[in-house]
């Protein structure tokens, strides 16, 4: 608690240019701080008596200190560190935490919560033990005795065994960490352990609805690991849905405000004036969900006053492409090469007028298939196999024509004169870039929001080079190297394919019961397939989401006439009980009785192990070995982790309980033989390898990054000893961004990971989908473009008012508190509650509020207008959002009171969500929605 | 002998509060009481739509003329040589009178169960042994070492800049000098913390 | 200015302002009792009480001070800087406590009781007027230095003007002249001129403290943070009633009535009887205001 009363009168000037005005402020909160006690006064003059006279120093880095190398964990920024680590009472205590100047991505520096890492370290909250359910207690009760890690091995096989719990009947759960560094690992153990189910909680929760837009473009997949804006060479920039990416993730801080100290113009589209808006030139309150309009705004100018890279266009892209209508589906002009791989595309060369056919797998069009110059034309209307065909380029054009400033100044509510006048400086400007964010499962019309920005980006040229979007160095080694092996005739690893291709591989693995051989594919498949049955819409990119997952639990689902039940749940660093759709549904789902087992594994007492029947303790970043990392930096940056100080509870690397499962399950061989080939190791050799180690009671993980350095040196022409030593001081970077353009930059010096090597403005990824969900046209998955209004409830379409007591919702960030792992620490709880208005409550805009007869700090309910669910929070009445929109901080609302410093602090997010999804990737929609606000009733809140 | 100076760029801070926690993790402050050496203000001003937004991070001024040095009785508050204001846990019998005369409001008591608290959260041999009054120290434990201090060699934003400004070619007094970085608040103590706007 | 806030300091609480009122009321006491003494009633008893009130105010004070200590045990540096207003009030305040004890010594051959004591240190007596002389000028002093106290502290507008150690130093002399009235309160009728003398010094100072706040109010109506500590204090009733109301105007308007009434008429006797009462208001108001002194103490912070 502050300790002085905080009042304040605002008499304020503006920084930049405008007189500010006074402003009546609210009283919050007084404490008095405590007086010395008196208490013990005596003992007070005897400690202190004799004492040299010496400096009030501070004196965490002070004195001997040994620094050990690491990688933050705290989110999936992933920033090096490198950890101060001092002899205290004759252990080894880690005291600080500081930026790996020797890293490309944070260089040097870190964020709020890297700083707190400490307090995640020594959380008395932690999970200490192996937990096993104390008999007669219920899922959702904090009631566990410890034991040891054998008992709880034996008690989770026994109950399988006693339950015959069939491998496809269990479903693994895994969160960001698992997502961004550990798929390569856990994916080889649930195919050797033949279990087809995994849900990734940031699947569809953040990823897909940013990321297969954006990707749809560029051939990626996980767009802030594999995308890097070059905030700092932009001279101008166009910020929407970001704010914690700006001001929380590290090495976009550095970025961003890099790009700000040289001068850049940067334009926030947000409803409320967010940190990350605040330095830059210019803060829109644009209308929620409303956003694509602007970017097509942006879009329609660049075309219209013919700033785009013409040259970049046509060689590198597919916007001269031949294409042509079939219904309401765009369809490109190509012939099907081997294995459904594009064979040929078609182009009109300028110089001829002719139509030619280019390569069906490349980078450029500008050599025809039969080896000839083209010069293919950007707009193009021709004839090809009788068909009428245009180009993509001239489609888009069509299509474009009628997003005029005046369009999108009716639906996002800001000015027609300001949204030409950005979009003309924007088309204008030299670099410029729109800027790539990093989660979006807001709305169904996100996916095409971001692929509107990726389109952008395209248009202007902006990829892999100053001032825009660059692949990270870790793509660009994957794709050179890929695309070198298929020149040569060799293949690549399935964990070392770029891009997109690879969850594409992985997809076709986990749908396809051929691949099993119980022959059960995985549970989102089968639900795809009964929803096709029924005539209902299925999800074409089902890869890891919890489609069809709490019918199977519920014993409703079907294959192939014989049931298909979820009777064994794992769980892996992940909170779906705080973070997924609905609160209840979680809690029901994970209560069911169906389910034998729930083992969950993770570092805090979170709201989701409140809910497994065993719990085993990972070991946090600080105090174990890991595997090689690369960076989401787009220079080519290596790091891993030497434990800071030995570990402080009895806990395991999650890889090595991986093994341990395997062993009992009898997959262990074909995992840890997978484990080799992929990193290019001799199977047999690692089988005892890891043998010896565990035999030992050793972590196999050193060995692992063993392995992992000697696959990558040689290809930067290391020994794998030298990146070994080097690698145990800290972070390597190899290469930089320029050094790796220069040599292999995407499209110009290689093809992009996707489908026809190009940047795609026509996505064919997107096209498949179609063919995928049934092949009837929905506009949110059009390859090309196509605008939908944001639909927030039945009845209120666009033009229609809110209710007097109806507002949007919009949620998102802090700066201090992102994820589940930065909730319960008792440092960034305290620094976020020096700020309780910003950081934790609804934010309510101050006219509403009047009319609604709302103060600061009142509690009021909030009702979901879809849905009937509803919470309750304290609101900050304030004027830095829109009239027409709540902000919710979500990053609160533990619930479980072994979380002593989480619990009870503000208010949860997903008791509010629906479950209701997007149709491409069952992305979460976890903003379309409308609420309804009263006052909540005394005493409550 | 230096004289040393920061500036803060409040026109590139993103209000990250890495500064806060780090300040407090190499200081040993007692952040459970919400006690803090350095802070980041964060005030909104005007109306929907013209609304705006300051984030203003701060800590001891270090000033010339400080008057938390002039109040003190014990001088347990000095200025070093190369103009670090300091306070000597061994002089400081915690009047407070600091508290009170410093107009930045920098100071705090750090009370005897604050320093039991500490010795439990930062480990044994925590700085902070004896219940005084404390305050930024511009991290002289680590400017001795010819380290930046903590919040300045964290900050991602390059919001925080620290120097010698007696040293033509350093960044705080190039800034100082051009008159790009001012003081804020009141000027009779002479701080030696300005700000970029 | 980038911006304006106004935050209540919290370096100091109810122990400071307590130590306050009971040092301005110890050395007004000492100083006017002993002044009384030496000057005007040559009664020793008058002398010793007073001086020995003094002495128990100043030690009760700079006990609750040293309570308030983080570190008491580095009160032995105090004398390491002379620029410190503290350093002034601790060694005015030592110095008193041991020349009213010595001053006291001699007061009592005045005393059928305490005889004995004087006569055991008879070079007191002859010492008395210096140390009767420099008691008062040391309980002057630590009156007036808790004001000037306060003033150095240049961040809060409230204290950090001309007027505070005005205001303070009158008050205080004005509780001293509360106090002594309670405390001769037995003897009013034998010392009846002193009496009156005592009520109308107090509602001289008491009318002066009026003007004080009034010129301090005056100015802080066109300053920020000053308009908002005076503010805050007027919005609080206990300020009002106790000490405006209760501590100022009506102790105020009894003591006048008392004095310009000719002590024959029943009112006038009952005003008379009031003044035990009145000056327990004095005295309740005289801490309230070094309360509320402190709580309404906003620091103006430019962000």
């Amino acid at each position: 608690m502050p300790p002085e009363a905080r009042i304040r009168l605002r008499l304020i000037r503006r920084l930049t240019r405008h007189e500010g005005s006074v402003m009546k402020a609210g009283l919050s909160r007084r404490t008095f701080i405590k007086a010395g006690a008196a208490a013990g006064a005596g003992l007070m003059f005897l400690k202190y008596v004799g004492t040299s006279a010496t400096e009030t120093l501070a004196q965490a880095t002070a004195g001997e200190i040994e620094w050990k190398p690491n990688v933050c964990n705290l989110c999936p920024s992933f920033c090096g560190i490198q950890v101060a680590v001092k002899e205290v009472d004759g252990q080894k205590r880690a005291v600080k935490i500081e930026g790996d100047p020797g890293h490309s991505f944070n260089q040097g520096h870190t964020c709020a919560r890297g700083q707190s890492g400490l307090r995640l370290l020594y959380s008395p909250d932690r999970i200490k033990k192996p937990l096993i359910r104390v008999k007669g207690s219920k899922r959702g009760e904090w009631n566990f005795k410890a034991v040891s890690w054998d008992e709880a091995y034996k008690h989770v096989m026994q109950v399988a065994q006693d339950n015959k719990i069939m491998p496809w009947e269990m479903t693994a759960m895994g969160g960001w960490l698992v997502c961004s560094l550990y798929g390569s690992y856990l994916l080889p153990f649930m195919r050797a352990s033949q279990i087809p189910n995994l849900v990734g909680s940031t699947i569809q929760r953040c990823m897909y609805g940013q990321v297969l837009g954006l990707d749809s473009a560029l051939g990626t997949f996980n767009a802030h690991d594999e995308v890097s804006s070059d905030y700092a060479r932009a001279k101008f920039g166009l910020n929407f849905r970001s704010n914690a990416a700006l001001t929380a993730s590290t090495g976009r801080i550095v970025s961003y405000t890099e790009g700000l100290a040289n001068g850049a113009t940067v334009v926030t589209l947000d409803p409320r004036l967010t940190e990350a808006a605040r330095p830059g030139e210019m803060w829109l309150s644009i209308k929620p969900g409303t956003d694509g309009a602007f970017l097509l705004a942006v879009m329609h100018e660049i075309l219209t006053s013919g700033t785009y890279d013409a040259e970049f266009l046509a060689t590198h892209t597919n916007a001269p492409f031949l294409a042509y209508m079939d219904g309401k589906m765009l369809r490109l002009a190509m012939d099907a090469g081997p294995n459904g791989t594009p064979g040929r595309f078609y182009v009109v060369d300028k110089n001829t007028g002719k139509v030619v056919a280019v390569p069906g797998v490349s980078n450029r069009n500008d050599k025809a298939v039969d080896g000839s110059s083209v010069s293919p034309a950007l707009d193009a209307t021709a004839s090809w196999n009788g068909k009428p065909v245009k180009s993509v380029f001239s489609f888009l054009r069509e299509r474009t024509a009628g997003f005029t400033a005046e369009w999108a100044s009716e639906i996002t509510g800001i000015d027609t004169k300001t949204i030409d006048s950005v979009a003309k400086q924007f088309s204008q400007t030299n670099p410029a870039m729109v800027y790539s964010g990093w989660a979006d499962g807001r709305y169904d019309t996100s996916p095409m929001t971001w692929k509107t920005a990726a389109m952008i980006q395209a248009l202007i040229g902006g990829i892999d080079r100053p001032g825009g979007w660059y692949y990270t160095g870790k793509q660009h080694e994957l794709i050179k190297d890929y695309w070198d092996n298929m020149a040569k005739g060799e293949p690549t690893l399935e964990p070392d394919t770029p891009g997109v291709r690879l969850p594409l591989i992985r997809q076709a693995i986990f749908n396809d019961p051929s691949q099993w051989m119980h022959g059960f594919p995985g549970i989102s498949e089968v639900w795809n397939e009964n929803q096709r049955a029924k005539g209902k819409p299925s999800v074409p990119f089902n890869l890891f989401t919890d489609l069809g997952l709490s019918e199977s639990v519920e014993g409703k689902l079907q294959y192939k006439g014989k049931p298909y039940q979820t009777r064994a749940i794992g769980i892996a660093a992940t909170n779906p009980v705080r973070s997924f759709f609905s609160s209840e549904d979680q809690k029901a789902l994970f209560s069911n009785e169906n389910i034998k087992i729930i083992v969950d594994i993770d570092v805090l007492p979170t709201d989701t192990a409140a809910y497994a029947d065993v719990i085993l303790p990972d070991l946090t970043y600080l105090e174990r070995p890991e595997v090689l990392m690369d960076s989401q930096s787009a220079d080519m940056t290596f790091a891993s982790r030497t434990p800071a100080v030995p570990p402080v509870v009895d806990g395991k690397h999650l890889l090595d309980i991986f093994l341990d499962f395997s062993q009992r399950m009898g997959s262990y061989e074909p995992y840890v033989k997978t484990l080799a080939t992929n990193l290019g190791a001799d199977p047999n050799a690692t089988l005892k390898t890891f043998n010896d180690l565990r035999q030992n009671g050793r972590s196999v993980v050193p060995a692992l990054r063993e392995m992992a350095v000697a696959h990558e040196a040689p290809g930067f022409g290391l020994t794998a000893e030298k990146m070994g030593k080097d690698l145990e001081k800290g972070a390597i970077t190899l290469k930089t961004k320029d050094e790796i353009v220069a040599e292999s930059g995407v499209p110009r010096k290689y093809p992009a990971p996707t489908p026809s090597g190009r940047i795609e403005l026509y996505s064919m990824l997107f096209a498949d989908l179609t063919t995928l969900a049934g092949g009837e046209y929905d506009p949110h998955m059009d390859p090309l473009l196509m605008y939908t209004d944001t639909v927030f409830r039945d009845g209120l379409a666009a033009g229609e008012s809110l209710g007097s007591d109806e507002f949007y919702m919009t949620y998102g960030h802090i700066p201090t508190m992102t994820h589940t792992s930065t909730s319960d620490n008792d440092l960034l709880v305290a620094v976020t509650e020096q700020k309780p208005d910003l950081y934790m409550r609804v934010w309510m805009n101050t006219k509403r509020a009047a009319k609604l007869g709302l103060k600061d700090n009142d509690t009021v309910v909030l009702k979901n207008t879809r849905a009937d669910l509803q919470v309750e929070s304290p609101i900050f009445v304030t004027d830095l959002i829109r009239p027409d929109t709540l902000f919710f901080p979500a990053p609160f609302g533990a619930e479980n009171k072994a979380q002593t410093s989480a619990v009870g602090l503000g208010a949860a997010y997903n008791k509010l969500v629906p479950r209701q999804i997007e149709p491409i990737a069952a992305g979460t929609m976890a903003s379309q929605f409308t609420v309804k606000v009263s006052k909540a009733a005394e005493g409550k809140g | 002998m230096a004289r040393y100076g920061f500036v803060v760029d409040l026109t590139t801070c993103v209000g990250c509060n890495a500064c806060v926690a780090a300040c407090t993790t190499e200081n040993e402050t007692p952040y459970w009481d919400g006690l803090y050496r350095t802070h980041v203000e964060d005030v909104s001003f005007g109306s929907f739509p013209d609304s705006g937004r300051a984030i203003i991070p701060r800590l001891c001024m270090h000033c010339e003329n400080a008057p938390c040095v002039r109040v003190c009785p014990t001088g347990a508050s000095y200025k070093t040589a190369d103009g670090i204001v300091l306070v000597d846990a061994d002089k400081c019998m915690g009047c407070g009178y600091c508290i009170a005369a410093c107009p930045f409001g920098a100071r705090y008591r750090y009370e005897k169960e604050a320093v039991n608290k500490a010795n439990e959260i930062f480990g044994k041999d925590a700085g902070h042994q004896a219940p005084h009054v404390d305050k930024c120290t511009y991290c002289v434990h680590r400017v001795k070492e010819g380290r930046e201090p903590a919040c300045v060699a964290v900050c991602p934003a390059h919001a925080r800049v620290f120097g010698d400004l007696d040293d033509p070619n350093s960044e705080v007094s190039k800034l100082v000098e051009s008159g790009k970085a001012q003081p804020i608040g009141d000027p009779g103590p002479q701080p030696k913390t300005y700000y970029v706007r | 200015m980038i911006a304006s806030s106004y935050v209540q300091q919290s370096a100091w609480g109810w122990q400071i302002a307590a130590y306050l009122f009971l040092g301005g009321l110890g050395g007004a006491v000492g100083a006017l009792g002993i002044g009384i003494e030496r000057f005007v009633n040559k009664d020793g008893r008058i002398g010793l009480l007073s001086a020995m009130w003094g002495f128990v105010f100043l030690a009760v004070g700079s006990g609750l001070l040293v309570l308030d200590l983080l570190n008491p045990f580095n009160a032995i540096f105090f004398w390491r800087n002379p620029g410190s207003w503290i350093f002034w009030g601790i060694l005015s305040l030592s110095g008193y406590l041991v020349s009213s004890v010595l001053y006291s010594v001699a007061c009592a051959k005045d005393s059928p009781f305490l005889r004995p004591i004087a006569d055991t240190f008879p070079k007191l007596q002859e010492w008395q007027n210096v140390t009767g002389i420099v008691s008062i000028a040391l309980g002057t002093f630590v009156t007036v230095y808790t004001g000037f106290l306060l003033s150095a502290a240049q961040g809060i507008p409230l204290w950090h003007n001309a007027g505070l150690p005005v205001l303070f130093t009158i008050s205080a002399f004005s509780t001293g002249c509360a106090f002594l009235m309670l405390a001769l309160w037995s003897r009013r009728h034998e010392l009846h001129n002193l009496f009156n003398g005592i009520a109308k010094l107090d509602a001289a100072l008491i009318g002066a403290e009026v003007v004080v706040l009034f010129a301090l109010y005056n100015s802080a109506i066109h300053s920020g943070a000053a308009w908002y500590s005076v503010n805050s204090l007027l919005g609080n009733w206990v300020f009002v009633v106790g000490f405006l109301a209760l501590g100022l105007i009506v102790p105020l308007a009894i003591e006048l009535f008392e004095i310009m009434s000719d002590g024959e008429s029943e009112a006038s006797r009952m005003a008379a009887r009031l003044l035990p009462l009145v000056s327990v208001f004095i005295l309740i108001g005289g801490y309230l205001l070094r309360r509320f002194m402190l709580l309404g103490g906003y620091y103006q912070f430019p962000w």
